[in-house]
């Protein structure tokens, strides 16, 4: 009798412990008092204590993935997509029989971010980056004139082969339109063409970016810095409470009479009757006239050079973009600036930006899609350990390929 | 007098749709002398002349934008295929070898890249930029990332020619501690040095088997050899 009371405390004791594992935790522990009553061949009470243990899982511990987990170190294959990707070429029989651990491994990696080769296919990188790369033929005006789509990727890898932070590209003040010789071994510096008053703002003032993207209202220069360089398509901006507005909800965090809008507006930015344009556009309408006086052929003018696509089509106006009182910023609360020098700083202290670098560079040596266009995203927690390199070691993106080269995930198969 | 209102209503009609920016419908009857009354249907967006829901432009309109965003159903369905990105993002994935890479992978195996044959591996690689997914930095297109079924065939088609090519030339192009190997031994064998060089990577004793199999397999010895060969290569450098 009071065996089979006991038994029913222990068991109790246990469920209690076992109900506990099985709310989270990963292990646990418990232990139960009651009371129980008894029949047999006679009444009875009695009391007890029981203790128990369980393990469950629990969420703050996760079972490790099991695909993760069968990933087996393979330094050999490692060794060849690393070839492939920062040399553009396979590893030779020597290369291949040297490396036989994590360390000659490692060391192989140093030798191909020190090779020529390194060069030319960084600056690869930076070319399917930003969407340039040879020529392009743009018309101003009667004269047709050539225009390099080379120096902005070609300055990118600069920086990354010369170890310079890689927010130079929104911030550097000269020598931002270099050449690469054919075989990778020499950056020859040259400041690109300024005039105007214009002053060098790292990519930004580009001229063969800006020929690129130009466009009406400058807008597709917006876009490529916002998706060359925040990894994001627009809107880039979101409210922490949303407003129901006609047909959807605005989003973002501007005020929204802060773009230009309106019927007598030559275009309405306020319009919300099938998608809520200012969603976007109060972040794009903040800066993208900045980017308004180059031309197509990317030469900056002393007056605005894009046009707004209504009858007539004529050239743009601020008040386009703006309504009287607005001024440029590059993120909503920021701080106002007033020319591309000024965004470019805020562009390159944008931690968006900066991270954008890595997750950037983790998509490509894993060879993923693209980050905006296939929505190849790359959590935080991924990149970590490449953004602890990144911040120490002053926003410059070599040191951040090794890491990635070298890591767990990257050896295993 | 009524055809002739009708005709009015029509152009009112088209010229309302052409103010609005035309992705608004309209209908029109008249009656009477010269009044008419009519009711025109106009899409969510109608005032920007946008579709409704999007913001593709339309007839009539120059509001135009790139409507280019993933499926969200195929996003879905990756993520369902892969796992969700804290894993998938930790595993390498299959992207096509870059087209200038392929070039120098050629060259670096032996490969004429000046020959002029109209079927040598070299004009076939030459003529495959396109199929193969090179830049189009003119029209803002980057390199491709994944192979396409023309991609594949056309990167297969120049490995099989240029095959022959490769065996001739590894004695001369690779070079293991400064000896020279060769793609088959003294028994027509696949030996473990030539498979690691046209792959890139240390050789299993599967992929020795693998290409000995198609080596017994083949009609004659040099069909052979060139299948060998061709095989390794494409199932090697089909990804990165």
């Amino acid at each position: 009798m009071r065996k089979n009371i006991i038994s029913k405390l222990v068991a109790f004791a246990g469920a209690v412990a076992l109900s506990g594992c099985l709310g989270g935790a990963p292990t646990g522990t418990g232990t139960g008092t009651g009371t129980g009553t008894g029949t047999g061949d006679g009444t009875g009470t009695g009391s007890g204590t029981g203790t128990g243990t369980g393990t469950g899982n629990g969420a703050t511990n996760p079972a490790p993935d099991p695909n993760l987990a069968a990933r087996q170190i393979d330094y050999g294959q490692a060794l060849r997509t690393a070839a492939v990707k920062l040399v553009g070429a396979l590893p030779t029989l020597d290369e291949q029989a040297a490396v036989t651990d994590a360390t000659s491994y490692a060391a192989q990696i140093d030798k191909y971010l020190a090779d020529p080769r390194f060069a030319l296919q960084i600056k690869s990188y930076f070319s399917d980056m930003m969407k340039m790369g040879g020529s392009l033929k743009a018309t101003v005006g009667q004269n047709t004139v050539t225009v390099s789509l080379e120096t902005a990727p070609t300055y990118a890898a600069e920086l990354v082969v010369k170890d310079q932070p890689i927010t130079n590209l929104f911030t550097a003040t000269t020598n931002t339109c270099p050449t690469l010789s054919a075989d990778g071994t020499t950056f020859t510096d040259a400041a690109c063409p300024v005039a105007n008053g214009l002053k060098t703002a790292g990519v930004l003032t580009d001229p063969g970016a800006m020929a690129q993207f130009y466009s009406n209202m400058s807008f597709r220069r917006a876009r490529w810095i916002q998706e060359s360089f925040v990894c994001t398509k627009f809107p880039a901006e979101y409210s922490a409470k949303p407003v129901t507005m006609g047909n959807g909800q605005y989003t973002s965090p501007w005020d929204f009479n802060s773009i230009t809008g309106g019927a007598s507006a030559p275009i309405n930015f306020q319009d919300t009757s099938s998608v809520i344009c200012a969603n976007c556009h109060t972040t794009m309408n903040h800066f993208a006239p900045l980017f308004a006086y180059f031309d197509a052929a990317g030469v900056y003018q002393t007056s605005i050079q894009v046009f707004t696509p209504t009858p007539a089509n004529p050239k743009s106006q601020l008040s386009d973009w703006l309504p009287a009182g607005q001024n440029f910023y590059w993120r909503n609360g920021g701080t106002q600036v007033t020319d591309i020098t000024g965004l470019g700083a805020q562009i390159a202290a944008d931690p968006a930006v900066q991270k954008c670098q890595v997750q950037r560079a983790w998509n490509w040596a894993m060879s993923k899609t693209d980050i905006v266009n296939d929505l190849a995203v790359v959590p935080d927690s991924t990149i970590s350990d490449a953004m602890t390199v990144f911040t120490s070691s002053n926003m410059t993106l070599k040191p951040v390929l090794k890491a990635i080269f070298t890591s767990d995930d990257f050896v295993k198969f | 007098m009524l055809r002739k209102l009708n005709i009015s209503m029509v152009i009112a009609a088209f010229s309302l749709a052409g103010c609005l920016g035309g992705s608004g419908s309209g209908t029109g009857t008249g009656t009477g002398d010269g009044t008419g009354t009519g009711d025109q249907t106009q899409t969510p967006g109608g005032s920007l002349g946008l579709s409704g829901g999007t913001t593709a432009g339309g007839e009539g309109n120059t509001f135009d934008h790139e409507n280019d965003d993933p499926d969200p159903f195929a996003v879905l369905q990756r993520i369902q295929n892969e796992g969700p990105p804290e894993i998938s993002t930790k595993m390498h994935s299959c992207e096509k070898m870059k087209y200038a890479t392929v070039g120098n992978v050629l060259s670096q195996l032996g490969v004429n890249m000046g020959a002029t044959g109209a079927t040598s591996a070299a004009v076939l690689y030459k003529g495959g930029a396109q199929a193969m997914g090179a830049p189009n930095y003119g029209a803002r297109v980057p390199e491709a990332i994944e192979l396409t079924t023309a991609g594949a065939t056309k990167l297969f088609d120049i490995l099989v020619q240029a095959a022959p090519e490769i065996i001739a030339a590894i004695p001369n192009v690779a070079k293991k501690n400064g000896t020279a190997i060769a793609m088959f031994d003294a028994n027509g064998k696949c030996t473990s040095d030539g498979v690691a060089f046209i792959q890139g990577a240390p050789a299993t004793q599967a992929q020795v088997d693998l290409c000995n199999n198609i080596l017994g397999s083949a009609s004659s010895a040099q069909i052979g050899q060139t299948l060998a060969v061709a095989t390794l290569m494409a199932a090697a450098h089909t990804c990165e």
